[in-house]
């Protein structure tokens, strides 16, 4: 029974890792292009004047497919749309903007956070039960920060999203494309949350039922 | 609770201690305690027999009901 507790506790913390670096790839990569912007541009002891952004965009014109690429199957010219792009432009003065990019940053940092401390509850969690620690107050304890942190990452990251497409929004207007939220938001985060607080509250009535065995004499 | 344990009680009137009864009817002395301080959720028949045997009584001497308000 505890291997195949232990084989699904992998499983999931497998596909916990997976969804966070999946979900915030778009968030890293944000975060890692202004931090090597920023390193280079101390190293030549200038103040960087531009920044990079992820956008997602969707033709929204009957137009012709404007760009074109050299198929490496058979080397033949393909026409296509672009659906993701990366564009650059001169740092905003715009406040709106300025308070936009450090919201998106703290909930990155917040997301970080959050999510670090799901996995490191969840595998408390795990080795309390290896121990034989089933129903207990602790395992209420671990399942409802793991529960938490989850919905708390799915906020940080719903917000992320929201500001990050306003940021574009505010930033770009490309002719014959309409911009789409590029992070996707998380439900499932959400999910795993609610499914892992219902648990706390299934395992509260088995420790509440030990209890009143117990306490017959 | 409205069902009133009146253990001790009985052990004072036969002259037993906690752990002589405990030990005589086969529960831990922890047990003999919660049961005594009213914090038992239940208690088996066995273990009401095996109390009636010790202390040579009826389960109305143990037990009492007092309605609550």
């Amino acid at each position: 029974m505890k291997k195949k507790f232990n084989t699904i506790a992998i499983l999931i913390l497998i596909a916990l890792a997976t969804s966070f670096i999946v979900n915030s790839s778009l968030a890293i990569d944000d975060f890692t292009a202004g931090f090597e912007e920023g390193f280079k541009s101390q190293k030549k002891d200038n103040i960087s004047t531009t920044t990079s952004y992820w956008l997602d965009v969707i033709n929204t014109e009957e137009s012709e497919y404007n760009f074109t690429l050299t198929s490496k199957n058979n080397q033949e010219q393909v026409t296509f749309k672009p659906r993701v792009i990366l564009a650059k432009t001169t740092k905003s003065k715009n406040e709106s903007v300025a308070t936009l990019s450090t919201i998106t940053s703290i909930m990155v940092l917040a997301t970080c956070i959050t999510f670090i401390m799901s996995i490191v509850f969840f595998i408390k969690f795990i080795f309390a039960v290896n121990r034989g620690i089933v129903f207990d107050r602790r395992i209420l304890f671990y399942l409802k920060i793991l529960g938490w942190s989850l919905i708390l990452s799915f906020a940080c990251m719903t917000i992320y999203s929201l500001t990050s497409y306003q940021i574009s929004k505010e930033l770009f207007d490309i002719q014959g494309y309409k911009l789409l939220m590029a992070q996707p938001i998380p439900f499932f985060w959400l999910l795993g949350g609610l499914t892992i607080l219902l648990i706390k509250q299934f395992v509260a009535m088995g420790i509440k039922m030990k209890e009143e065995q117990d306490l017959t004499i | 609770m409205a069902i009133i344990i009146n253990l001790d009680v009985v052990m004072a009137q036969r002259k037993i201690s906690s752990n002589e009864l405990a030990d005589t009817i086969g529960i831990t002395p922890a047990n003999l305690s919660i049961l005594k301080t009213g914090k038992a959720k239940a208690i088996r028949f066995s273990t009401l027999e095996a109390i009636c045997e010790a202390l040579d009584c009826q389960p109305g001497d143990i037990l009492s009901y007092e309605k609550e308000l």
